[in-house]
């Protein structure tokens, strides 16, 4: 997986296609889990480039619609940040390969920032 | 009236359309064939009411946190799609491919350090058309998840009546 560019704060990540991430051999088509795991992981990247902190966000939940079987060829994501508080994110989060028109898969995620404060223990 | 019914299913195939242990070896040979499951060593241990049960052993290829040594999410998200995905296709007669609508992961704590982590995924609603499964994945505990998914399939099969 690597950053293919960056406008601005806006990151766009991709994943070249490897033998090992089929899930379905006869159509054939990525696995889900592989797409997910990039979402998850394009989601942590843009919220680490947008803010500074030695603390590794940590996924709260994650909900994926997958729209159409992933082709056997590169994937791309892009996340947009829609709150990124003091200590959760909401991110959303897009895939596609070819066509950009043609979204692979869709997800929303909420992100834990920060570790919890003593204080209010 | 009776002579329009279909013909009486014979009771060894009636037993065998509600076998245990055919389907756990169905789901062996499933997950056999999918690369990526291979790559990331899922296996099926188990399969009791329309719920399978798949262990994925501690890997420090799939560490996400170097810290503490937790597994990464995706690797997690990995296991309960390949799991539930075959759950659904199970628990449909005769077992056929589906096709993920959606998956909804609660990432509840991270993952233990060196423990294998186990997906128990169930096909608690099976429609004509979809099927609903909810997945727990934990690391030794059952009561104590990691993880909890809520997902629904599209079947693309033919449909059978499981008698």
């Amino acid at each position: 997986m690597e950053v293919a560019e960056a406008r601005g704060p806006q990151l766009v990540f991709k994943l070249p296609f490897r033998e090992q991430n089929v899930g379905n051999y006869r159509l054939p088509a990525l696995h889900g889990g592989v797409i997910g795991a990039f979402m998850e992981h394009s989601a942590l990247l843009q919220i680490l480039w947008n803010m500074e902190s030695d603390f590794l966000p940590k996924v709260i939940d994650f909900s994926i619609d997958y729209l159409r079987p992933g082709r056997p060829e590169t994937i791309f994501a892009e996340c947009e940040v829609l709150r990124q508080g003091q200590r959760v994110a909401n991110v959303s989060i897009r895939t596609w390969q070819s066509d950009p028109a043609k979204p692979v898969a869709t997800a929303r995620s909420h992100f834990l920032l920060s570790r919890p404060t003593e204080q209010t223990a | 009236m009776r002579s329009s019914q279909p013909p009486p299913i014979p009771g060894w195939q009636k037993r065998l359309r509600r076998s245990n242990l055919l389907r756990l070896w169905v789901a062996r040979v499933f997950f056999r064939s999918i690369p990526h499951g291979r790559y990331i060593k899922l296996k099926p241990i188990g399969y009791r009411g329309r719920e399978l049960t798949a262990r994925m052993p501690y890997q420090e290829a799939l560490i996400g946190n170097l810290e503490t040594g937790a597994l990464h999410s995706g690797a997690i998200t990995a296991l309960v799609d390949q799991t539930s995905g075959a759950a659904a296709s199970l628990a449909v007669y005769p077992p056929s491919m589906v096709a993920t609508l959606d998956l909804r992961l609660d990432y509840l704590r991270p993952a233990k350090a060196g423990a294998a982590i186990y997906a128990c995924a169930e096909a608690y609603r099976v429609t004509k058309r979809i099927v609903f499964v909810r997945c727990t994945a934990h690391d030794g505990d059952r009561e104590d998840p990691i993880a909890v998914g809520m997902s629904s399939f599209m079947r693309n099969g033919p449909i059978v009546k499981i008698p």
